[in-house]
């Protein structure tokens, strides 16, 4: 491999022996297991135009979860369902701190931002009868 | 007014596609011969009626045209998603999130039968519209004042949306309770949350 994907992601204190590249799929999946351990969260969704620019290779992602390297920082996308009850603002907070928090930790790759795009939100089962 | 703005969309669009499939007739030689868009035109332009007729179909569709754009400015744009920043980066909702949490909070007035939130953006932010379907014998003026609270409060504590410019409560329709008796024992043994607020 001559040159440097754009998938790929250049690990700090690696120059000195050799380059080492994290994959973009590998933070998608390390920001997977972090979000499996925010309580409030129904579901990771994938949204249409996600899933068009997934295909198209301009991103990858589990899931749900997208990544992109810019600049040698990295931007995730989050696309999820929440359930019923939780407040938006404090679960949003905490799963970009965590993953902020646990992507660093792992990779040593700084991450620029974490949006999150509430998709949906699970409603509690007796309503969704009635409907 | 929707009735109307039906109207003009269904027109220009009429208008629109007749439009299109002239200029694409275009590409077939056999339909448009040089001779007969020549006649056409020259029939249509040496004619005083014609010319008339052409002439206010014209003023009509770019009246339309205004119409359906100064619409769209007036009363809103739709939007899909509603987005705001945090420290860490950006927060979106989906529209359809909070539609279903609107009607969820009209579910605990046993006073509504339905309601249909629309989410539109503003000038000095979002405007949620509901389209009500309430019980006989509720008294709208209370109800109304009630829904705009909930609508508000929980945008703010669970969406985090603290642009909610306005929330618009339009009482669609009255469904007497004789016709919904079924329906009407389900809501005589719910919890009322009405009182609570």
């Amino acid at each position: 491999m001559t040159g440097k994907s754009a998938d790929d992601i250049t690990a700090a204190g690696g120059k000195s022996l050799g380059e080492t590249k994290i994959h973009n799929d590998v933070i998608a999946t390390i920001a997977g297991i972090a979000l499996a351990d925010i309580k409030g969260i129904a579901a990771l969704s994938t949204g249409f135009v996600d899933g068009i620019t997934g295909m198209l290779g301009r991103k990858h992602s589990e899931k749900g979860i997208q990544v992109e390297s810019i600049d040698n920082s990295l931007v995730l996308d989050i696309s999820i369902t929440i359930e019923y009850g939780v407040k938006i603002p404090d679960i949003a907070l905490e799963i970009q701190q965590k993953i902020k928090e646990r992507v660093e930790k792992l990779t040593g790759n700084k991450v620029k931002s974490v949006n999150v795009c509430i998709q949906g939100i699970k409603l509690p089962e007796n309503l969704q009868k009635e409907e | 007014m929707k009735f109307i703005s039906g109207l003009f969309k269904l027109i220009y669009t009429f208008a629109a596609l007749l439009l299109g499939l002239v200029m694409a007739s275009f590409l077939i030689s056999g339909l448009t011969e040089k001779d007969y868009v020549h006649k056409l035109v020259d029939a249509a332009f040496n004619n005083s009626n014609t010319r008339l007729y052409i002439g206010l179909s014209g003023i009509f569709l770019a009246a339309s045209s205004l119409f359906i754009i100064l619409g769209g400015i007036l009363t809103g744009k739709p939007v899909r998603s509603i987005a705001y920043n945090n420290p860490e980066g950006e927060v979106t909702v989906s529209v359809k999130t909070i539609q279903d949490l609107i009607e969820k909070a009209g579910s605990e007035f046993k006073e509504i039968k339905s309601i249909n939130p629309h989410v539109k953006k503003g000038k000095n932010g979002i405007i949620i519209s509901l389209r009500t379907y309430i019980w006989e014998g509720a008294n709208v003026p209370i109800i109304a004042q009630q829904l705009q609270k909930v609508v508000k409060e929980r945008s703010l504590a669970i969406l985090g949306l603290d642009n909610i410019s306005s929330v618009e409560v339009n009482i669609s329709k009255i469904i007497p309770k004789k016709n919904t008796k079924g329906n009407q024992d389900i809501f005589d043994n719910s919890e009322d949350y009405s009182d609570e607020l």
